[in-house]
């Protein structure tokens, strides 16, 4: 029931920013310049085309707790894992193509994005004796690789001068091309007299089978400023999916066999970038740096 | 303009493809207990309304014998409810069968070693354990076409090897007793077999090629042997191994004479997933071995399973690996063909204890892990029939 809302809310949006758009672009006629055109003026219409890059720091949200194991004689509520808000920093590079016109622009920004974030589980088994008890930890690092292809309706709050601050909100689908998991283990054991810690060892485990594609919403501001023949853009985004971002289901070897199942988990970023555009329309010779 | 619109309506396009199709039914659960000391040794699983249902070993205080836990776990593999038996009923054959809503296997009597039938309904209700009158040491069993039961078992006073007829109530029916020959005595071998399965566990098991025809491995000629048996006193047909070295480890009959097996020599293993058998006259499971299986770990426990994908049927083999994985290879029936591979296990060890296939056809494997390496617990790993589709015969999604 899940997916099938998600996917219903997925088919509205896009459909719907695709109309936006369309109306946007349709609502700038094709005009011959006029002879009398205002200095700046070519710069009311414009493709901008540029790279961006950035960092962000992910919140994972499960929305379910899920696990591999299933105790028989304690509560499952023991097993419930432990994450980190935006604890650890990703990264994304990509390229930012956006069109503006009067105020308004509509960008498309595909980017490769790393997102991480982490866990943490527990187990412990006790005996009759003091000595006959044992603990381990699961400390988890999650990566997830993706083609992030979010779609922005900027609106300049500034539109003449050197500094412009805007507003943009849109949505993105973001493709799965990784996923790693990174798992720490660390024990303690009582059955030397005093308990003695020992390094369980650090796997490193494939589970791109346990993640999917997802989708989701993003809000943000930032500035532009132009000096010379380049348009610096300065971006902080809040971003949110709407699906999970694993798979239900699936049942992947590497991490079931430490007892390890993913979570219903929803993804959110904050994201901050760094755009450097040039205009690609109307270049000519009388183009100077603002 | 138009390039805009192109690169927006691909990027709607792309959004509107419909999600990945994810199986719901696949898991994998390890029934963990806090308990320090808690040790469960599983033989069996079979599917109830609504759940499945396990049979297990544990570790008893007074005898060497094991013990017999039940375990319930629903359709996505949670935990239900267990139930212990008291120390009057222990060592299980490795096989769990089902008619109808009753569950049956075969258990002994700590006494006087008699077998008997032990049934329950699910949530382990109804549970009654009937004595077979001059059945000793049961070893396997298995469940015929006409809804009764097989039981080899063994007799330490006349050093015998017997396969018999049970139906339901726990009548002996059909009944023949094979000596195991002149020689020293097997009896040490068979009760290492209860009380250490660990250590090279002997292949018993037994079952029917057809409605006058059934087969057990057990002790013949002083060795673990492949018998053919219609219940008359002389054997029908006999593969013959070499003591406890060498001979059959699983059998799983195809048509007529042609069975899908696997077999040891020494701590070599090899596979026949198609060959013919003699099931009338005298054979040497010497003379099968060909070439090793080098993956599989010496003496592993291998289980023979039908199994049908898109109409097309299958044998599944299962084994440990040296690497203490759980190998899945898969085998077109009709052929003999290799289909396909896939292995359970990764990073902690995992040993194999039985296959089932549901009614939704899709494969439960029931063995243990070890958590932290060191607690052994039971574990069940549903692969759904899609799953199964893309894990073994790596098809493409």
């Amino acid at each position: 029931m899940m997916q099938k809302d998600s996917l219903s809310i997925r088919r509205l949006l896009l459909p719907g920013l695709l109309l936006f758009v369309m109306a946007v672009a349709e609502a700038q006629p094709v005009k011959k310049p006029k002879p009398n055109k205002p200095k700046y003026g070519f710069l009311d219409t414009q493709f901008w085309l540029g790279v961006k890059f950035g960092t962000n720091f992910a919140n994972p949200m499960a929305q379910s707790q899920l696990s591999g194991f299933s105790p028989i004689d304690y509560p499952s509520d023991r097993l419930t894992k432990t994450y980190d808000s935006y604890a650890l920093p990703g990264g994304q590079a990509g390229i930012e193509m956006t069109f503006y016109h009067r105020g308004f622009s509509v960008g498309l920004h595909p980017m490769y994005q790393r997102s991480r974030y982490r866990y943490t589980n527990s187990l412990e088994w006790n005996g009759e004796q003091e000595s006959e008890r044992f603990a381990t930890i699961y400390e988890s690092e999650q990566r997830v690789d993706v083609i992030n292809v979010p779609i922005f309706v900027k609106y300049d709050l500034i539109q003449n001068g050197k500094l412009r601050p805007f507003v943009l909100g849109g949505g993105f689908y973001s493709f799965l091309v990784g996923a790693e998991r990174q798992v720490k283990i660390t024990q303690t054991d009582y059955s030397f007299g005093a308990p003695q810690t020992i390094d369980g060892g650090t796997l490193n485990l494939g589970v791109k089978d346990a993640f999917q594609n997802y989708y989701g919403w993003v809000a943000g501001g930032g500035a532009s400023f132009d000096y010379w023949n380049i348009r610096t853009v300065i971006e902080i985004t809040y971003n949110q999916s709407l699906n999970s971002v694993t798979r239900e289901g699936t049942s992947q070897n590497e991490l079931s066999s430490l007892g390890d199942q993913n979570d219903d988990v929803h993804l959110s970023h904050i994201v901050g970038s760094v755009s450097f555009v040039f205009p690609l329309r109307f270049i000519d010779k009388q183009f100077q740096a603002l | 303009m138009k390039k805009l619109y192109y690169l927006i309506a691909l990027l709607v396009l792309l959004g509107c493809k419909k999600d990945d199709e994810v199986p719901v039914t696949s898991f994998t659960r390890i029934y963990d207990h806090s308990n320090y000391n808690v040790d469960y040794r599983p033989l069996d699983v079979e599917e109830g309304t609504d759940s499945y249902v396990i049979l297990a070993t544990t570790t008893l205080d007074r005898t060497q014998f094991p013990g017999i836990q039940l375990v319930q776990v629903d359709k996505e593999g949670e935990f239900e409810s267990s139930y212990e038996f008291s120390e009057n009923t222990i060592a299980p054959t490795s096989d769990l069968m089902k008619i109808d809503t009753f569950f049956y296997f075969f258990a002994m009597d700590p006494v006087s070693l008699q077998a008997s039938l032990v049934s329950f309904t699910p949530g382990f209700g109804n549970i009654t354990a009937t004595l077979l009158n001059g059945l000793l040491y049961p070893l396997a069993g298995s469940l015929t076409s006409d809804n009764q039961f097989l039981l080899l078992s063994y007799n330490p006073d006349d050093k015998l090897s017997v396969v018999s007829k049970v139906d339901r109530t726990g009548s002996v029916g059909s009944s023949a007793a094979y000596t195991i020959g002149p020689g020293s005595d097997v009896e040490e071998a068979i009760i290492n077999h209860y009380t250490q399965p660990d250590d090279k566990s002997l292949p018993f098991f037994c079952g029917e090629v057809s409605g006058s025809l059934v087969y057990f491995n057990g002790f013949f000629n002083y060795s673990m042997s492949l018998v053919f048996s219609n219940f008359s006193g002389d054997p029908a047909g006999v593969v013959q191994g070499q003591f406890t070295d060498a001979g059959v480890r699983s059998v799983l009959p195809i048509n007529g004479s042609t069975f899908a097996i696997s077999g040891y020599q020494f701590d070599d293993n090899y596979i026949y997933p198609s060959v013919t058998l003699s099931t009338g006259g005298l054979s040497s499971s010497v003379d099968l071995y060909t070439s090793n299986a080098a993956e599989w770990r010496p003496h592993t426990p291998v289980v023979l399973k039908n199994y049908t994908l898109n109409e097309v049927e299958y044998i599944i083999y299962a084994a440990e690996t040296k690497s203490r994985q759980i190998a899945l290879y898969m085998y077109e029936k009709n052929s003999g063909n290799f289909a396909g591979l896939t292995y359970i296990g990764y990073a902690n060890p995992f040993s194999l204890s039985s296959l089932t296939v549901d009614e939704e056809n899709h494969l439960v494997v029931l063995g243990t892990t070890y958590v932290a390496r060191r607690f052994r617990r039971i574990f069940v790993e549903k692969i759904s029939e899609t799953d199964m589709e893309k894990r073994v015969l790596k098809t493409e999604d």
